[in-house]
């Protein structure tokens, strides 16, 4: 059977498979992200979707697990090994959960730190 | 040559981190000690809060970074405590805040500044947005 480029297959049954797109898992990654305190999307007020998630959260899979790399920035306060750490672990669950497919790994890369004031507040 | 990274290895997958972003923290870092300023250069102004290549650096060591720092002290501060007092924040900042190991902190002090210039670098400086809350 054709394998269709940037689908993540899981193993099929006999009444059919389902495939996930490769951006569909980049969009859950990136969601996640959003979830865990002290993480912030480098760019812009949140982590792109679909298609333009590509440029962020980078989707692999080898014999039916996925690898996702994702880049993101530390808001300044935060402990940057331990946020990573915990994104980590809420990627992995939440793509586990919402797909059924297993995550070997997830390798964040912090590209920047963003402080907080670089936000628009109202202060006297 | 691609960004360096300080590459920590977690159970669930590697952790890099740019350099660029360790040198965001301790730059911030040093802005909370008195009495340290900019570098002052003929034909303007050097920013050590500026990049990489103007008066901060951080490089990579094994799990941990070194820091180099140069630094202008305002006159009447004493120097060698200022000096003491980047290293110290530096590394506080970046193992405490960030949770990175440091390695060496080496600062050098390049330049004494009146106070008087002092006052107005400072001004500069909060047009460019600095505010200390």
């Amino acid at each position: 059977m054709a394998k269709e480029e940037g689908f993540v297959a899981e193993p099929g049954s006999q009444e059919g498979k389902v495939s996930i797109s490769r951006d569909v898992i980049a969009t859950i990654a990136g969601l996640a992200a959003t979830e865990v305190e002290g993480i912030a999307p480098p760019k812009g007020e949140s982590f792109p979707r679909g298609e333009a998630a590509r440029k962020l959260v980078d989707v692999e899979l080898a014999d039916g697990r996925v690898r996702i790399g994702i880049k993101v920035a530390v808001v300044y306060g935060h402990p940057v090994s331990e946020v990573a750490q915990r994104l980590q672990e809420k990627i992995k669950e939440e793509v586990e959960k919402m797909t059924a497919l297993p995550v070997d790994a997830v390798e964040v890369e912090v590209i920047r730190v963003v402080f907080p004031e670089e936000e628009p507040l109202e202060e006297g | 040559m691609a960004e360096q990274k300080l590459i920590l290895e977690r159970p669930l997958g590697r952790v890099s981190v740019h350099l660029s972003a360790l040198e965001a923290i301790a730059a911030r870092a040093v802005e909370k000690v008195e009495g340290v300023r900019p570098l002052l250069r003929s034909g303007g102004l050097m920013n050590i809060f500026a990049g990489p290549e103007e008066g901060l650096v951080v490089t990579l060591g094994e799990e941990q970074v070194d820091v180099e720092l140069r630094i202008a002290v305002v006159l009447g501060y004493p120097v060698h405590e200022v000096a003491q007092g980047v290293q110290q924040a530096v590394r506080e900042d970046l193992e405490g805040l960030a949770g990175i190991k440091v390695g060496r902190v080496d600062v050098f002090v390049k330049q004494v500044i009146p106070p008087q210039e002092a006052l107005v670098l400072e001004e500069e400086s909060e047009e460019g947005g600095e505010n200390d809350g």
